[in-house]
């Protein structure tokens, strides 16, 4: 008797999983969203989106569906907690299959009672406070130029690059500004490409925050290092200084030595005016640097 | 049915079905190390069994095992000599990987002789056709089966060195070629010789038992009371004397300066340079790795859910058989004691094939790709489990033929993700992440390996205008290498390039893989240009042809 019941116990799982199988290999594709909803779910986004918020499409999107969000500035990619953590981040979505890591969401829009499309607002955890900017999420507000000698601009870094991000007519390839993610002090760091160039500056010139922020005195925390890779590569490999200036004046000075490490200073800026990050080195060969800044509320 | 006779029916079914999808199989980035490497050896073997007088020179060696020289050189011998004989057939890529057709098969083989040995032949000849089943329905383990690549090898030869060492539990002919198997695996790929994480602690769990119940064992008088020797098995002598033997004779690259590349060899692996694998939406690369659950969850999501379910209740089934026999050692009779030894030594190694990856502190990535030689233990177990079920309904179902029919229907829902997925094997995930779909959204990659799936190199055939340039993304250069075997094998038309430069570019096809970091800006560059063709599944889409040129229309 309670051996046929664990027969039929045991059968009745085995078909279970057997439908599981059988139904997710042979369902059938969902439909596209058609440009008219992916059309609405960028007008949801663009409505609900504020400055220095971060914008996430799923990864199932097919790029025929992406095609109508026009020049929206979006990736398929699940943002790092830090960024999280910080920021709200609006997610377009696809109902049937939401996508993983963000937590609840605090709104969610319907495209349509039809459309798989939703639009989901997260927003950042209050025991996060998190910056009011940051180079690496906002590089889309960074001005780069190159000056050379120091003082006189020769370029200025808003062409766009095959590779992503913007590179500087007139100048090296290698002179660009985008996001890299790089092994720095032995850990993979999310960080802004700075190499520098001989008898030059690389000028990163951060925007007034008073959009950001009513707060007048803001802190701002530079951090610089050099790949591991390129320490360990080139033996007698030049410093490259970053200097932090607001209103001409020189807040601060980070120099990232030949050495594998990341090494910071803190200053105090004001949100009204722009700040520059200005990155120098006596001799550039090998220079893989890379520069992570970001401005919080200053700590009362 | 005679067990020969038996076994030789399953082996052939799954070779002929392996056969009849082998031009489906998507090259992967290994292939274009490997057959090269295949087809530079074998050349040199050609010379040396000539006995022409400069094959054995260093310099001659060195030239023809340079290539490829950190991975020993057992499976690419089989490569280059498939290669060489079916060529003229299969062409040139092909050819060499259909040695990995031969060691899929030699699996197959070997589940037949490890369940007929141990349950005897009606119920052995059931398990191996259960087990070979549901090896055939694992999509993943299935393109490895065709992929000129080291996993399969080496979880074949992985296999037949655990056979041999079992066998020798109760052979005194097999302990002896245990030696010279398991050398053969150790020069497959450097994951063999860890059969012995498992292969140690059976000696030790099963001489402490049989010690333990035999008081009438002797004891020397130096050891102290309570203590007895564990006899030194046959087989471990041999593995540790002939293995290595057998290692170095057949990779003539070891014969001169053998200390510096021996070093060279452990060196590489100890150091494997990190790659990127996307895990719950973060990428990782370097240290620190993928978490150590990665290589459980990524088989947990892509095994069949059927498969390891019955695993695992063979697992549960076995256990009061496996105490008894490590308890109560004299008192089990040998048929019992011979089920037992299969079953834990099945259960030790499906632990450290898998265990091995998550904790040995080296780079986790590739889905399955790394623990190869776990998914033939699991199958096998897995028939076990149908074979208890089979039994089992005899007292519900009377009818043979209904009851075979309804156990292999349960060993089937492979065949249904076989089917979704064909050509794109790699892109599978079972109904516990809820599918490629479910998985893409939950942060998995939809597909590795870089692979150049056939359809798409059909639709650029048939549809590519006259001298199209293609450039891939996010990564081409590996589709540089791959798709000149393609060309080379005429499945390609000769006058479509893939080309490094991407202005140069007429279609730009992306790949869709998140763990490259430039894929999203990739994906941002080319969404605005005009998609030709997409390729999606379940949803998902796996890569998606875009014109490079605002206006342009496929032939």
């Amino acid at each position: 008797m309670s051996k046929n019941l664990g027969l039929k116990a045991g059968i009745a799982l085995v078909s279970t999983l057997w439908l599981m199988d059988s139904y997710v290999a042979l369902r059938p594709n969902t439909s596209l969203a058609t440009p008219e909803e992916v059309q609405t779910a960028l007008k949801i986004i663009k409505e609900n989106k504020k400055p220095g918020d971060i914008v996430v499409h799923s990864p199932l999107l097919s790029p025929i569906e992406l095609v109508h969000l026009g020049g929206l500035d979006a990736a398929p990619a699940l943002p790092s907690s830090r960024v999280t953590n910080s920021r709200r981040v609006l997610v377009l979505d696809k109902a049937h299959t939401e996508m993983h890591g963000f937590g609840s969401p605090k709104t969610t829009f319907r495209v349509s009672d039809q459309s798989d499309l939703v639009v989901k607002v997260y927003e950042p955890d209050a025991a996060h406070a998190g910056p009011v900017f940051d180079l690496y999420t906002d590089i889309n507000q960074v001005q780069m130029s190159i000056e050379k000698p120091a003082g006189k601009v020769v370029s200025r870094c808003t062409a766009k690059r095959a590779a992503g991000g913007r590179s500087c007519p007139g100048q090296p390839e290698w002179l660009y500004l985008d996001r890299r993610k790089l092994v720095i002090d032995g850990q993979s760091q999310e960080c802004v490409w700075a190499h520098p160039t001989n008898n030059g500056v690389i000028v990163l010139t951060i925007p007034p925050l008073r959009d950001q922020t009513q707060l007048k005195t803001l802190i701002l925390k530079v951090q610089t290092g050099l790949t591991d890779d390129a320490v360990r590569t080139t033996a007698g490999g030049a410093k490259v200084h970053t200097e932090v200036q607001q209103d001409g004046r020189v807040l601060a000075k980070v120099t990232a030595p030949n050495r594998i490490g990341i090494y910071e200073k803190t200053v105090s800026i004001t949100s009204d005016k722009e700040v520059q990050l200005r990155i120098t080195s006596p001799k550039d060969g090998r220079r893989h640097h890379c520069v992570m800044a970001s401005v919080e509320a200053a700590k009362r | 049915m005679s067990a020969i006779r038996g076994s030789l029916a399953i082996v052939a079914v799954y070779f002929v079905c392996l056969c009849f999808t082998h031009k489906n199989a998507a090259l992967t980035d290994d292939d274009d190390y490997y057959i090269p490497a295949g087809i530079s050896y074998v050349a040199w073997l050609g010379k040396a069994v000539t006995f022409q007088p400069e094959a054995f020179k260093k310099k001659t060696i060195d030239a023809a095992y340079k290539i490829n020289k950190e991975h020993p050189p057992f499976a690419k011998y089989v490569f280059g000599l498939s290669h060489f004989s079916l060529r003229g057939v299969l062409g040139p890529s092909d050819s060499a990987r259909f040695g990995a057709i031969l060691f899929s098969s030699l699996i197959v083989a070997l589940l037949c002789f490890l369940a007929v040995f141990h349950f005897g032949t009606k119920s052995g000849l059931r398990i191996a056709a259960f087990s070979s089943l549901m090896l055939l329905a694992l999509p993943r383990f299935n393109l490895h089966s065709h992929v000129a690549t080291l996993d399969v090898p080496v979880a074949a030869m992985y296999l037949f060195a655990a056979t041999m060492v079992l066998y020798a539990e109760r052979s005194k002919r097999a302990a002896i070629w245990a030696g010279p198997v398991f050398g053969l695996a150790t020069a497959t790929k450097l994951n063999a010789p860890f059969l012995l994480l498992a292969y140690i602690p059976f000696i030790i769990f099963t001489r402490v038992s049989e010690l333990r119940n035999s008081p009438s064992s002797p004891r020397p008088a130096t050891i102290p009371s309570g203590l007895r020797l564990i006899p030194f098995p046959a087989a471990l002598l041999s593995m540790a004397t002939l293995g290595p033997l057998v290692f170095f004779a057949i990779w003539p690259w070891m014969w001169t300066d053998t200390v510096a590349r021996v070093k060279e060899y452990i060196a590489f692996h100890a150091n494997h340079y990190g790659i990127h694998f996307l895990y719950f939406g973060q990428v990782h690369t370097d240290a620190p790795y993928a978490p150590w659950h990665a290589p459980f969850v990524m088989a947990a999501s892509t095994i069949p859910l059927v498969t390891s379910a019955f695993a695992v209740f063979a697992v549960i089934r076995a256990w009061p058989l496996i105490q008894s026999r490590l308890t109560k050692s004299s008192q089990v009779d040998e048929k019992q004691r011979m089920r037992s030894d299969l079953l834990l030594f099945l259960i030790l190694n499906s632990l450290t094939t898998i265990s091995l990856v998550a904790f040995a502190g080296t780079p986790i990535y590739g889905g399955e790709k790394l623990f190869m030689p776990f998914f033939p233990f699991w199958c096998l177990l897995a028939g076990i489990g149908v074979n208890h079920l089979y039994e089992a309904l005899q007292s519900v179902v009377r009818n043979k033929t209904l009851k075979l029919a309804l156990v292999t229907l349960f060993c089937s829902s492979g065949f249904f993700y076989q089917w979704r997925y064909f050509g794109y094997e790699l892109s599978q995930y079972n109904a516990l992440v809820g599918g490629v779909r479910g998985a893409t959204a939950l942060g998995f990659e939809r597909q590795y390996y870089d692979l150049a799936h056939r359809d798409l190199v059909d639709w650029l055939s048939e549809n590519g205008p006259k001298n199209l340039k293609v450039h891939f993304l996010p990564n081409n250069w590996e589709y540089v290498r791959t798709y000149k075997w393609y060309r080379r094998g005429k499945d390609l038309r000769s006058d479509i390039v893939v080309v490094n430069n991407e202005r140069a570019a007429d279609w730009i096809i992306i790949t869709h893989e998140r763990r490259f970091a430039r894929y999203s800006k990739d994906l941002s560059r080319y969404r605005s240009k005009p998609v030709l063709f997409e390729k999606r599944i379940d949803s998902t889409p796996i890569w998606t042809v875009f014109s490079a040129k605002t206006i342009d229309n496929p032939r």
